[in-house]
């Protein structure tokens, strides 16, 4: 896929806008962002699933760390400066001006009927985001199995996610490993 | 008010560089530091700015940064601690950007493995973050014909997937409104 370079102020524009509008935590501003730079060409599927891989195996706000991924790889150190502006400022901004206005309205049933229906909403974005993702990092049935067995350990049984990283890594690596290993004697 | 600030930097910094696994981990260690050590905040009010920093857009520890930030230093105060939460992991991410770029013949092959086996587990913690935000919706069912709509709109129009924030707002202000006609939700 040939590469569409992206102007800084473009950059800086498209990470304003998401980090603006998008509500509902890291996974989902990492999946829309992962799409509006899949659209715009201007990375491949390959490079973004290894900044997704890093910004979620480390410490730290996810979406800042991808968005510093992205800015620095896309326009060099200041790239990734102005992309972390450009994702930090909408909340600053918005939690200076509103948070006394929203401390008052904390238990309003309208604030939380418009959460409401925005989660409803997420909900299906989040899926086709992680439709999107898992397309891309599920290739073999090893790689099935992990995600089968880790998302099931950390929904029900409440495993901490820094052993699910590393315990699931180790797994993926060893059960791949064997595949293989099995496909070179074949 | 120099001290101030240095002392909640170093406390977001710190906070940020341990919290792993999104923001809701990060709430115990600033629970631990504001309410049991510091004591500038009582259990009460701590659990409404969390809940503030959870419902207004952006990361949840950058938010409780700016909002503690803000309360106790001021403006300035607030700044330095959304920087100092910001920054302090991204060292490590640059690190590791720098070094598996450098990385060449077998130390190469193993970051790329490495990189390859995460995948599935990445794939694994975004499906559980599906859940998460699906689970609270179980008790109020009729929400899931707002989560079809949407899933249809998505996977039907470009247009709505190129700006899947249309929906979001779309359902948001959807509830807002039913609700000022006495619905719950």
């Amino acid at each position: 896929m040939e590469q569409r370079p992206i102007s800084r102020l473009e950059l800086f524009l498209t990470l304003l806008r998401i980090s603006a509008t998008t509500l509902g935590g890291g996974a989902v501003m990492i999946g829309v962002m992962r799409e509006a730079m899949l659209r715009r060409g201007a990375l491949t599927d390959d490079e973004l699933a290894d900044m997704i891989t890093l910004s979620m195996s480390m410490p730290g706000a996810m979406a800042v760390s991808m968005s510093w991924q992205l800015g620095w790889r896309l326009q060099g150190f200041f790239g990734g400066v102005l992309a972390v502006l450009a994702t930090l400022l909408p909340p600053v901004l918005t939690f200076l001006l509103l948070s006394n206005w929203l401390l008052r309205h904390l238990d309003s049933p309208h604030l939380k009927a418009f959460f409401s229906g925005a989660s409803a909403a997420l909900v299906a974005l989040l899926a086709q985001i992680t439709i999107g993702i898992g397309k891309k990092n599920l290739i073999s049935l090893p790689d099935w199995v992990v995600c089968v067995l880790i998302a099931g350990l950390l929904m029900f049984s409440g495993l901490s996610p820094v052993w699910a990283m590393i315990g699931g890594t180790l797994l993926s690596l060893l059960l791949n490993g064997l595949g293989e290993r099995n496909k070179n004697q074949c | 008010m120099l001290a101030l600030w240095l002392q909640m930097m170093g406390l977001f910094a710190k906070v940020s560089v341990f919290t792993y696994g999104g923001g809701l981990a990060s709430i115990p260690f600033l629970y631990e530091a504001f309410v049991l050590q510091l004591a500038w905040l009582t259990a009460e009010s701590f659990i409404q700015i969390i809940s503030l920093a959870q419902m207004t857009p952006g990361p949840i520890i950058i938010n409780s940064a700016t909002l503690l930030g803000f309360r106790y230093g001021g403006i300035v105060g607030a700044l330095l601690c959304t920087f100092a939460v910001a920054a302090a992991p991204l060292v490590i991410v640059t690190a590791i950007m720098v070094l598996t770029a450098k990385a060449q013949g077998s130390a190469k092959y193993w970051v790329d493995r490495v990189r390859k086996a995460m995948r599935p587990v990445v794939a694994a913690m975004i499906l559980a973050s599906l859940y998460s935000l699906t689970k609270p919706l179980f008790s109020h069912p009729k929400l899931f014909i707002l989560t079809a709509l949407t899933g249809l709109g998505l996977w039907t129009s470009s247009f709505l997937r190129a700006y899947p924030q249309l929906l979001l707002f779309g359902c948001a202000l959807l509830t807002l409104g039913l609700s000022f006609l006495g619905l719950s939700f």
